[in-house]
């Protein structure tokens, strides 16, 4: 079809392709910013050539499809990495928190706490009946006992964020799943043969990254292009359009464990089976770190307890009783606490080893300071404050780690976002190159059609 | 590499967020004079500050302890060279009398007993009202004589009421040093074969009041075992306060160096800090200046 129509016929389509390619070019451009977006491009390709006696003449173009330039591999990659990231930086906000309960920098902590317990020991040594001796050692003995309570309880506090922190993110979780199911459903309805539902796409892309954030998934993608995300020990999330729920149930520490319900409604704890994303970062901090360092600590409160009191109930009181127990509580850091009996009556503190010997006799007392030197932590092979000084070294140790794999997990991400930009994103320079190119062909193909017009003139004229 | 705009800004954004951070950590230790300022600044060294800490709490500790110890010493000491006076005199009137006449015995008597008084107030001498010398009982006047009696020698009859326990102070680690404070071996020791120096007054005093020549010469003898008694006891303090002095000395040397090690470990090198944040805020600001020339132009400024 050589005639003038077919020009024509050319003229109009390169209008309609190149229109298509300029708005393809301004979805890019305004898309620049967008989070997840990637760059667009417009499939162009010759029309069917027509027979003629000269061979196959061609057709002209047309738009073929809109494709999304993505690399599937490295979005997968991106969400596995994502999980750790999200993970380490989980747990690294987390210990930070905790830092700060045993941030000993300024004094104040139990370093300093323990270490005036024992030196007021001591002085009561230097004047076994003094009046001012044993009140500042009670009152000592109720700082450690009370800074024993705050670290516990801060500890504890730290669970209890971090368990309702976990339960805000299971229901993130389900939000996001019921936004991957929403997506399925409208890319599956709106892609037929080549054509792809690329912004959807983009949104699901987006969502599963968010996702692989909080919590380690297995997605993958069937012929119909919907997602399929499995989480824990491959219990399905998304299926098509049909989701599943997380939830939380409360374990005998009085902790939420997280759950995965069924269709019938049962539930399936996947705790254990969680290895990644923000909710493993929480649950270790958790579960593990506050955990051991909590035993860590009733330990401690528990030795120095049991020790002090052995020895304090082989003393004798002022009165020449038998010494009672120095410090109270089921021993543990959360109940320790001052005899409630010699807060009430100081004379019960036994410095004397002997009823005889009494008022002067210091040599119980000064048992009781040199417990401080005595190796009876970690069997038999630690001081208290040495023990006490690892668990802040572990600490700091801690934070240092989860610090070091969030730096080395971040740079990963963005190593790999850098990447994924480089394929997918848009660039203005380049969209702007892209812009005058099609514009100049669009000028070019009206030219045509204003050649065609007057070739037409000239034929109409000719009659 | 294909670059776009979006990769040039997440650059510049974390470029910049990391100098951002080594400057506020900068600024911190400048603030704050520290270096170590979390448990995570250095793990190692927050253990470290922490065991100097609690040393030096430890040891001044221990020279509060050795200054009680010091005091105590002083104070017996000078009550002991004080009775060690009063007791020359007594020895100096009984060598007198010996050669005295009636009267002058009866008013050597008079004075004596004064002095006998001023004696047993020294050997219940207190110190922060404990007793001295009463051994553990220190809150019991260990010595003390009953004036309701009849005769001179019941009245001047002084009895012990503490114990043989001592004093005792913690010096370092794990080591006491120990002082007598057993009045008993001091003034009153006739039950393990010593002198009761007490009890030889007395009967100096009933001596010159009953005109005994033979007692009062022989009491004078006696006075001067009782002198070598108290001297005795005095010269076993002279090794205790060295082993004070040498504690002491051991301490005042040792915690500079602890307080050197502790400084060490947790002060800031503040020039240090400060030539390092001027060397940041150069490479903060030429990546600021960077970022500006890199970020506004692209091919839409030079189309027109």
């Amino acid at each position: 079809m050589s005639d003038i129509n077919g020009i024509l016929d050319i003229a109009g389509q390169a209008l309609i392709t190149q229109q298509q390619a300029i708005s393809v070019t301004s979805h890019n451009i305004a898309n620049v910013n967008t989070p997840g977006y990637s760059r667009q491009q417009l499939v162009m390709s010759t029309n069917v050539p027509s027979d003629s006696e000269i061979g196959p003449i061609g057709n002209g173009v047309s738009g073929d499809s809109i494709k999304r330039i993505y690399d599937r591999f490295l979005n997968s990659q991106i969400n596995k990495e994502s999980q750790e990231l999200g993970r380490w930086d989980a747990q690294k906000n987390a210990v930070e928190t905790l830092e700060m309960i045993f941030n000993e920098t300024y004094g104040s902590g139990l370093n300093e706490a323990m270490s005036e317990f024992w030196n007021a020991w001591q002085a009561l040594t230097n004047n076994p009946a003094g009046t001012t001796e044993r009140q500042i050692l009670v009152t000592r003995g109720q700082f450690l006992a009370s800074t024993f309570n705050r670290v516990d309880a801060d500890l504890i506090r730290s669970q209890q964020d971090l368990d309702r922190t976990i339960q805000g993110t299971i229901a993130d979780i389900n939000r996001l799943a019921e936004q991957l199911a929403d997506l399925n459903d409208k890319i599956v309805a709106s892609e037929t043969g080549t054509q792809t539902a690329n912004d959807y796409r983009d949104k699901r892309d987006l969502a599963l990254k968010e996702l692989s954030e909080l919590i380690d998934i297995e997605a993958f993608e069937d012929a119909n292009g919907a997602f399929t995300v499995l989480v824990g020990n491959g219990q399905p999330l998304v299926s098509g359009t049909a989701v599943w729920q997380l939830s939380t149930e409360t374990n005998a520490f009085g902790l939420q464990e997280v759950v995965w319900v069924d269709d019938a409604g049962g539930t399936l704890n996947i705790n254990s089976d969680i290895s990644g994303g923000k909710i493993k970062g929480w649950l270790e901090t958790r579960d593990v770190v506050v955990a051991d360092y909590m035993n860590r600590l009733d330990t401690l409160a528990q030795t120095l307890m049991a020790e002090v009191n052995n020895l304090h109930q082989s003393g004798f009181a002022l009165d020449q009783s038998a010494g009672e127990v120095f410090f109270d509580g089921t021993g543990t850091a959360g109940d320790i606490e001052v005899n409630a009996n010699i807060v009430g009556n100081i004379n019960l503190i036994a410095a004397a080893s002997d009823p005889l010997t009494v008022p002067g006799d210091s040599r119980n007392a000064i048992a009781i300071a040199e417990l401080q030197n005595q190796l009876v932590m970690s069997g038999n092979t630690a001081t208290f404050n040495e023990y006490y000084r690892t668990l802040v070294s572990d600490v700091g140790n801690e934070v240092l780690k989860s610090d070091s794999y969030y730096a080395h997990q971040s740079e990963m991400v963005a190593y790999l976002d850098n990447y994924r930009e480089s394929v997918s994103g848009v660039s203005l320079d380049e969209e702007m190159i892209n812009l005058i190119k099609f514009q100049n062909a669009y000028a070019a193909a009206a030219k045509l059609v204003s050649m065609a017009d007057e070739l037409l003139q000239t034929v109409i004229q000719m009659v | 590499m294909r670059v776009t705009n979006n990769t040039m800004i997440h650059s510049i954004v974390r470029y910049l967020t990391r100098q951002n951070e080594a400057l506020f950590d900068r600024q911190n230790i400048i603030a704050s004079g520290k270096k170590i300022t979390t448990p995570s600044d250095d793990p190692l060294g927050m253990g470290k500050v922490l065991d100097y800490r609690q040393t030096i709490a430890s040891i001044e500790q221990y020279q509060t302890n050795i200054q009680y110890g010091k005091t105590r010493l002083d104070v017996s000491e000078t009550n002991l060279e004080l009775v060690d006076e009063f007791v020359r005199y007594f020895r100096s009137i009984a060598r007198t009398e010996v050669d005295g006449t009636t009267e002058s015995r009866l008013a050597a008597a008079e004075t004596l007993k004064n002095i006998f008084d001023q004696i047993l107030d020294l050997a219940n001498s207190k110190l922060n009202d404990n007793y001295l010398f009463s051994g553990y009982q220190i809150k019991t006047a260990p010595f003390s004589r009953d004036d309701s009696q009849a005769t001179t020698f019941d009245k001047f009859t002084v009895s012990y009421n503490g114990d043989t326990g001592d004093a005792q102070f913690i010096v370092a680690d794990g080591t006491t040093v120990t002082m007598d404070a057993d009045g008993q071996r001091i003034f009153h020791d006739a039950a393990s074969g010593g002198i009761n120096v007490f009890d030889v007054m007395r009967d100096l005093i009933v001596g010159l009041e009953n005109d005994d020549t033979v007692a009062i010469s022989t009491q004078s003898d006696l006075i001067d075992q009782g002198r070598t008694q108290i001297k005795n006891v005095r010269s076993a303090n002279a090794p205790i306060l060295y082993q004070l002095l040498a504690s002491e000395n051991h301490w005042q040397h040792y915690k500079p160096k602890i307080e050197d090690l502790l400084g060490k470990e947790e002060d800031a090198d503040v020039t240090r800090a400060v030539i390092e944040l001027q060397s940041l805020e150069l490479a903060y600001q030429s990546t600021l200046a960077t970022a500006a020339r890199i970020i506004q132009p692209g091919l839409i400024s030079f189309l027109e």
